[in-house]
């Protein structure tokens, strides 16, 4: 096996460890690079780069106060699940599809 | 109150509004901790300073774009109704995020007064709020009120009074939304104009917002007022929409709320605001939050708070439940003594007192099991089990916005499916609320409770709460199950996302405890001391006659006279011949009985159901109780009760409805599990139904739901009586 396809158990730790230590940048363009928030690796503060998905989810989301650039605390969540996050104070639960559209890079 | 001043109460879900609108009229509208308890808007009135207040509380919202129905409801109140004040109720510790539906009633134009509530829990938090230097820069009176002690409440009041005798109404706020949108804005105004229709109703600005945010109510009010203009107006839209999308890989929408945003920034940043803290540090909330709804301890948790709330009820209440059935057979008892017999003797005891007093002894397990709800529901905790349910749900097909009518419909056992059905309201997509109000009536709802527990409690008294919580998790399951299998087939469609706001954990008081748990229990004795009575009366009258022919009562009298001449020659005063006698005459009291059930109409009904009911291990009687059940289910136990002491065949003194059960040859544990397999399941009680139709908007719906749960009810408890009876 080629040294750069490590065996699947392999690459899910050396994922963690890499995506807990990686700091990614928003670019300040129109965003399109970033993590989705379910596979944010480590709970923390994030800074939101952008909000894919619908018009619908999109507005909904900037009427919560979850807007490109803005900073958010990852309360809980599992592996491309469903989080809890921490914003402007308060705290929203989003389901996986939603949270999906969320990406983000470490603050 | 003709020249009372309407007040609205406006804000974000959680913010308060329910409990200061208590406070005002006194009201006991359900406060929870959990957003999205108010649905419709509920009214009230109240007195300051000798003006009657006309007070109006409305649905929580986060915005006034017509994204869902809250937002319709509200919106459509503040423009058709036009209140004389809106308050917008917002929570101190939260105060840029609740700002944001301030600054649109600003750009709407309305007389506003903002009440800035929760602001103890803002001090405890190290927060500071100028509230004169806010209202001074907003232009609108600012209050610090705490609305649960009554903490300013009054200086409110005389800002609602003060603005509502302002001669004219505040003209709209001009908020700027940069370039590309202001531009657009500019271009709209002509068209805008043109729907005059429009214009009459909503500042002009205001609409042109509206159609660059995408709201559909403005867009089609806009098509029907002038179609031309509104095409023209569609089109500057799309510009606008391809320009962002191109440039900045956003819609108009996120640039509207940014500057919104930047505008309540720019305004609290003056030293409005300061904090000893730094903002957004973790609380105790959010910390609890990280281990309760742990991916791996959550749901452990859930269970283990579940099983205790169930062990709690029936441990604790077992005593009070003993107490209680002993009244009840002892005023049977005294009826039985004091009253001659005939109809009215039989009326009070089988119709009234077993009836009843069946259904009013359970009150204590009613009570015990509100308490937990509601202890569960103050804190906060019921808000953390939607969000650890939503994955499940959304594998099911259904929506997380479908926990909470799951859990008010008696997800915790004890709950109603009337709410629960009327809770679906919230769901938006219709496919999801249609999956979600046809399986909740699946969830085992306060008046299965007592028919549960005395099923449990007679066949399988050693494991009631396990047993309890086994049926809890089979009825989620099931209806988690036929909600997948609705929206696989005839209710096939996407889900749409869910969003909610987190209540933050708070300590129940006392008193909201005592209010909720009252309310609730109060529902149901009310609902025992009317309805429940009214029905078993009926049924009792069903059960009652016609009565036996003159023939077959002749035949009785005679085998009555026969046993006295036999059993009892002369006066003699041997007891054990006495003894005898009296058997003798239980017996054929207790035939003419259970010859007379047959012979009524309920028991005609019950045997011709029997054909179908027996290959579930049903007989005819449990039939009647069965059938009562559908006008409500509590009167299965009344029913039971008077199906059961009319043909007693086996007892002589009064004893309660679980042992004659227990000692009943009809019944053992197999049949217990399949009868309540089959209660649990079958059509929803007639009020149910109804709402179902009204909520679904049509009777072929609420006429699907009774066959649908009930043919699924009927072959559970057939499978369940033909395996456990080849076990057992």
């Amino acid at each position: 096996m080629p040294k750069d396809h490590p065996i699947k158990s392999c690459r899910l730790l050396s994922d963690i460890a890499a995506q807990c230590h990686r700091r990614q940048r928003c670019s300040h363009g129109p965003a399109v690079a970033g993590t989705p928030l379910p596979e944010a690796c480590c709970n923390g503060r994030m800074r939101v780069c952008a909000i894919n998905g619908d018009r619908q989810t999109c507005a909904k989301m900037a009427n919560l106060g979850v807007r490109p650039g803005s900073e958010l605390e990852l309360l809980c969540k599992g592996g491309g699940q469903q989080c809890m996050i921490k914003i402007n104070g308060g705290t929203l639960s989003l389901d996986a599809p939603t949270a999906a559209h969320i990406l983000v890079a470490p603050a | 109150m003709d020249n009372a001043i309407t007040v609205a109460l406006a804000g974000n879900p959680n913010a308060g509004k329910t409990t200061l609108f208590n406070l005002l009229t006194g009201a006991r509208q359900h406060v929870g901790n959990y957003p999205g308890i108010t649905v419709e808007q509920k009214e009230g009135c109240c007195l300051h300073h000798g003006q009657g207040l006309r007070v109006v509380d409305l649905p929580g919202t986060y915005s006034l774009t017509a994204y869902s129905v809250e937002e319709l409801v509200a919106r459509d109140f503040l423009v058709n109704e036009k209140p004389d004040v809106v308050v917008d109720v917002i929570d101190a510790s939260n105060l840029e995020r609740n700002l944001y539906l301030g600054c649109q009633f600003l750009e709407l134009g309305v007389p506003l007064v903002i009440a800035l509530n929760m602001i103890d829990v803002a001090e405890k938090r190290g927060i500071t709020i100028d509230a004169a230097a806010l209202g001074k820069r907003l232009g609108v009176p600012v209050i610090p009120i705490v609305a649960r002690t009554g903490r300013g409440v009054d200086q409110l009041l005389d800002a609602v009074l003060k603005v509502a005798a302002g001669e004219s109404r505040p003209q709209p706020a001009f908020l700027r939304y940069g370039s590309d949108i202001d531009e657009a804005l500019t271009d709209m105004m002509p068209f805008i104009r043109q729907c005059t229709e429009l214009t009459a109703i909503y500042p002009e600005r205001w609409i042109g917002v509206k159609l660059l945010e995408n709201d559909t109510q403005i867009g089609q009010k806009a098509i029907a007022t002038h179609p031309t203009a509104s095409a023209k107006l569609n089109e500057r839209c799309e510009a606008v929409v391809n320009h962002l999308q191109n440039t900045l890989g956003v819609y108009p929408e996120a640039v509207i709320a940014d500057h919104r945003y930047g505008y309540i920034k720019s305004i609290l940043h003056q030293g409005i605001v300061t904090r000893k803290f730094v903002a957004d540090r973790l609380y105790a909330s959010d910390k609890i939050d990280k281990i309760v709804t742990h991916r791996f301890l959550g749901p452990l948790i859930m269970a283990g708070i579940l099983f205790a709330l169930y062990t709690f009820t029936f441990s604790y209440s077992t005593l009070l439940v003993d107490w209680l059935a002993s009244f009840f057979a002892l005023l049977n008892h005294g009826v039985d003594t004091l009253l001659p017999d005939g109809p009215l003797k039989s009326m009070i005891t089988s119709g009234v007192i077993d009836g009843v007093g069946g259904v009013l002894g359970f009150v204590p397990i009613i009570m015990f099991m509100f308490f937990g709800i509601a202890v569960l529901e103050d804190s906060g905790y019921l808000a953390r089990v939607a969000f650890m349910m939503d994955r499940i749900f959304h594998f099911f097909g259904l929506h997380g916005s479908s926990v909470m009518p799951f859990i008010v419909s008696g997800g915790i056992a004890g709950g109603c499916a009337v709410p629960g059905v009327m809770a679906t309201r919230t769901l938006r997509s219709p496919k999801e609320r249609l999956a979600t109000l046809l399986t909740v009536p699946f969830m085992n709802c306060g008046a299965k409770l007592p028919v549960l527990t005395l099923l449990i409690g007679t066949f399988f008294s050693d494991h009631q709460a396990r047993y309890m919580f086994l049926a809890t998790l089979a009825a989620w399951l099931v209806a988690l199950c036929a909600a997948k299998f609705l929206r696989m087939t005839v209710l096939r469609g996407a889900s749409t996302p869910f969003v909610m706001e987190l209540p933050p954990y708070r300590f129940p008081t006392l008193r909201g405890l005592a209010i909720h748990t009252w309310e609730r229990t109060w529902q149901y004795m009310k609902k025992a001391g009317t309805v429940i009575l009214g029905i078993s009366i009926l049924l009792w009258a069903l059960m009652t006659y016609p009565s036996l022919p003159d023939e077959r009562v002749a035949h009785f009298e005679q085998q009555r006279q026969l046993a006295h001449t036999t059993l009892a020659p002369g006066t003699s005063e041997n007891q054990s011949e006495k003894e005898a006698l009296d058997k003798a005459l239980q017996k054929i009291k207790a035939t003419e009985a259970m010859e007379g059930l047959r012979n009524s109409f309920g028991g005609r009904i019950g045997i011709a159901c029997e054909v179908v009911s027996r290959y579930a291990g049903i007989d005819w009687r449990t039939n009647i109780a069965l059938i009562g059940g559908f006008a409500a289910k509590e009167v299965i136990i009344s029913t039971l009760g008077t199906a059961y002491s009319l043909g007693d065949v086996s007892s002589e003194d009064a004893t309660s409805l679980s042992e004659r059960l227990a000692k009943d040859p009809g019944w053992n544990p197999v049949v217990a599990l399949a009868v309540l397999v089959f209660i649990m399941f079958y059509a929803p009680c007639f009020v149910t139904v109804v709402c179902i139709a009204k909520e679904a908007g049509s009777w072929k719906w609420a006429a699907f739901s009774i066959v649908f749960n009930t043919v699924f009810a009927y072959s559970m408890a057939v499978a369940v009586y033909q395996i456990g009876t080849w076990l057992y």
